[in-house]
């Protein structure tokens, strides 16, 4: 899947991409500043874009060439801490930059883009290359993939060249909604014109959940029913809500966390062995993992799901406020900022072992993690006083921050006496491998430019998502008891530990 | 008793900033780890958390730890709190290399010093801090935890001192704590050597049938060791009468029935045993003895972290 030649071999480059436009709608917006810009200048750095790459900015307001790029010089500068920003790369970049302002539903827009974009076929060589990203609310995803279609934009040129269109979560806002935007995108795009991004997915540890499951021969073998209790993901963010409350108020931790990070890691560690790690391999298998999840009933949502909402408290030593209190939230309002759920999958595999999923907002760390709890050995000959100590085993796979994998196990205290204790033994990246991992985005845009849609989210995966939450948001719009209050600072509310204890089990502290 | 031990450390790299939040703090201690490979090997052991007041020397706090060898802990935090209504947070975090025989592992280090409204949610600084599935110690060197202190359910293991903690007051508090999180008290460590001594000496069979004929026990020494030293004996011998006697600087133990009295106590040198009987010669033993220095008792801490039965039967008994 390499966009290289012969000539290439042994060089160090690795992947690379030939020229395209890049087209970003939303330019002048917070991902492009934080994220996207930086990516690219990275990927430039390093040999994986080619010269002549250019970068094309939507967006409505009135930047200009020379302001958009001044503000993109900005945010290179910013994302290095203020370092050297890489000389070389950015001016292979800096003759590259365009914008075009203007309102997405605006169809002089597209026809101004079009120019642009056939002028630098021409003047930078980009060859008719084109990866559009949408960086917009996804109210516009279906108005700028139309207009897109109108001008012509959507198709590739002939002579082997792309058009590939990248949109960011949400898609949809529920199962009906994610269903009307798939449909909408498709009068204009194929499928696999269409990169559906999910940046967990580009994180090197994620990706270490297949490498460590199908490239090793000792851990498939426990990877199930028969030896593993318990299973729970964690993905918790020690920040509130923010500047985001406009975006969060809507989505909340279901759609925000849960109906797609947390739901794309539980894919990859639940899913079977892929024949192959082709896109169409592994997207395959995350499917069928999702299509075994049990929907839980409306009548079970009560039971098995805890959602709360954070009080005013403190974390990492800073006073915050509560939800409520944040700028632009309602006063009456039902988001819920912490999640928990028990989830069963019923299939072969894990047919009886309950997967517990939380995600929130100010809690103590930020952390992101799947924790394999195994079943206890059938007999313990040890006296209690011996084992008291110990704690089941269990394989931690740690996404974020800290990337590693820790093995707990049992082992005797040194000593006369036969005590037992639980040790851990870890795997650290930084200590394994000397090179730095790439950030998420530099491998998911460069997989998109080179056509490489594994780390992407396909259409029915979105709706296999979609389907196993629905059942919450039906029973919440008909439930109108407020999320229970967890203070900022706390691992959520008390009733998520209760959800857990019911079966036995208790939350790790990561 | 564990016996601490000087290793060689050697420090990778240091940051230090005032003013500051806990983001930059884990910021540094990962750059510092990744900026020299061999100190990207985390050791595996525990998160130690010294809590204390002004008093707190933090240096001296890191040197006690470092002097620890096998028993270091892989992060060391130490919260100073300051007096003071402004908010303040001074951060400064060392990683450091240790040689463990033919392995070098990396440890870190960081002091906070705070005041103002945060040292009343000090869990929230810490808890960020504290290293993913090791056991976390919190070691409370001055005074106890107040019982609503969130720091008691992070620790797997309080180590305290009741003796520095207030005295004999505090045993009541000390056991409500040991209810909740697993307390491990230098005061009852320091008493291992004379009741060891104790024990030994009812070793001879002829000596180990006297034990069920114990009718009166007397305990002497600081009011602390006293009333522990009671509460064990209480529980060992149900049915004797135990009493406490004075407020001696040196400790001793009598045992004493019908025919025999056994003691055992600390001379500023030494321990020794004394059994008279009747129709017997008097016997008398004595060993060599110091008083288990800081250093010792907190390798002992670490190196057990097990909850103690007896120390919880003891407890409930003062």
């Amino acid at each position: 899947m390499t966009d290289s030649h012969p000539l290439f071999e042994g060089l160090g480059v690795g992947r690379a991409a030939s020229p395209a436009a890049i087209v970003i709608f939303g330019a002048s917006g917070d991902l492009t500043r934080r994220k996207l810009m930086p990516a690219l200048q990275t990927l430039m750095a390093r040999d994986q874009l080619r010269a002549g790459t250019s970068i094309v900015g939507v967006g409505r307001s009135d930047l200009g060439d020379e302001g958009f790029r001044r503000r993109m010089a900005e945010s290179v500068r910013s994302a290095g801490g203020d370092g050297p920003v890489d000389e070389r790369a950015w001016s292979a970049l800096e003759g590259g930059f365009r914008y075009v302002s203007g309102g997405y539903d605006d169809p002089a827009t597209y026809k101004r883009l079009a120019e642009v974009v056939e002028d630098l076929d021409r003047e930078r060589g980009t060859g008719g290359n084109r990866l559009y990203y949408l960086s917009t609310p996804p109210a516009v995803f279906a108005d700028v993939v139309g207009h897109l279609g109108t001008v012509g934009l959507h198709r590739p040129a002939p002579g082997g060249t792309f058009a590939r269109v990248v949109i960011e979560k949400p898609f949809g806002h529920d199962l009906a909604s994610a269903r009307a935007l798939d449909r909408d995108l498709h009068e204009v795009l194929d499928e696999d014109q269409l990169y559906r991004i999910d940046h967990y997915l580009g994180k090197e540890t994620v990706q270490n959940v297949l490498a460590l499951r199908f490239a090793n021969s000792i851990f498939e073998p426990v990877w199930d029913r028969r030896y593993v209790d318990s299973v729970q993901i964690t993905v918790a963010e020690a920040e509130g809500v923010g500047h985001r409350a406009g975006f969060y108020e809507d989505a909340g931790a279901l759609r925000d966390i849960m109906q797609n990070h947390l739901l794309q890691v539980l894919a990859l560690t639940a899913m079977e062995p892929p024949v192959s790690m082709s896109p169409k391999g592994i997207r395959d298998e995350k499917v069928k993992a999702l299509g075994a999840v049990d929907v839980l009933a409306p009548s079970e949502v009560a039971a098995e799901v805890v959602r709360g909402q954070y009080r005013a408290g403190w974390v990492g030593g800073a006073k915050v406020p509560g939800y409520l209190d944040e700028e632009g939230v309602a006063a009456d309002s039902r988001t819920e900022t912490y999640l928990a759920m028990r989830l069963r999958i019923d299939n072969w595999r894990w047919a009886g072992v309950p997967f517990y999923l939380r995600t929130g907002k100010c809690l103590p760390r930020r952390v992101t993690e799947v924790a394999l709890q195994f079943s206890g050995v059938p007999h313990l000959p040890f006296a209690p006083t011996q084992a008291a100590q110990l704690s089941p085993n269990a394989l931690v796979l740690r996404i974020q921050p800290d990337e590693g994998i820790t093995l707990r196990f049992g082992a005797k205290v040194p000593g006369q006496t036969f005590d037992v204790r639980t040790v851990s033994m870890d795997f650290s990246y930084g200590a394994a491998f000397a090179e730095e991992a790439p950030e998420a985005y530099e491998r998911l845009l460069l997989d998109a430019l080179l056509g490489d849609p594994t780390l992407f989210i396909r259409t029915d995966e979105v709706e296999q998502a979609w389907r196993v939450v629905q059942p919450l948001l039906d029973a919440w719009t008909e439930d109108r008891t407020p999320p229970a209050g967890y203070d900022a600072g706390t691992w959520g509310p008390p009733q998520a530990d209760r959800l857990l204890e019911r079966n036995g089990h208790r939350w790790r502290r990561p | 008793m564990a016996t601490a031990v000087t290793t060689g450390v050697i420090t990778v790299g240091t940051w230090q900033e005032c003013d500051t939040t806990i983001a930059p703090v884990l910021g540094a201690l990962d750059r510092l780890r990744r900026s020299d490979r061999r100190g990207a090997v985390r050791a595996s052991f525990l998160t130690l958390l010294a809590v204390g007041g002004e008093r707190v020397e933090v240096d001296e706090v890191f040197d006690t730890v470092h002097r620890l060898g096998p028993f270091q802990p892989s992060r060391v935090i130490v919260v100073r709190v300051l007096r003071g209504d402004h908010h303040r947070l001074d951060a400064r975090v060392g990683v450091h290399l240790q040689s463990r025989g033919s392995q070098c592992v990396g440890i870190d280090d960081v002091a906070l010093e705070v005041a103002g409204p945060v040292t009343a949610h000090l869990d929230s600084l810490v808890e960020p801090l504290t290293l993913p599935d090791l056991p976390v110690v919190v070691w409370c060197r001055e005074r106890l935890p107040p019982a609503r202190s969130r720091l008691i359910d992070l620790a797997d293991h309080l180590v305290v001192d009741t003796v520095a903690a207030g005295g004999r007051s505090r045993l009541p508090a000390v056991a409500r704590l040991h209810r909740r999180t697993p307390v491990i008290d230098f005061a009852w460590l320091r008493l291992f050597p004379l009741r060891r001594r104790l024990a030994a000496s009812f070793l001879r069979p002829d000596l180990r049938r006297l034990l069920d004929e114990v009718e009166a026990v007397t305990v002497t020494g600081p009011e602390v060791d006293r009333a522990l030293l009671a509460g064990w004996l209480l529980d060992c011998f149900p049915g004797a009468v135990v009493g406490e006697e004075g407020d001696h600087a040196s400790m001793s133990i009598t045992l004493e029935g019908d025919d025999f009295r056994m003691s055992v106590e600390t001379a500023p040198n030494a321990l020794t045993a004394t059994l008279t009987r009747d129709g017997h010669q008097p016997w008398r033993s004595e060993s060599a003895w110091s008083p288990p220095t800081t250093d010792g008792l907190l390798a002992e801490s670490l190196l057990g972290l097990r909850s103690d039965p007896v120390f919880t039967r003891a407890l409930s008994r003062t």
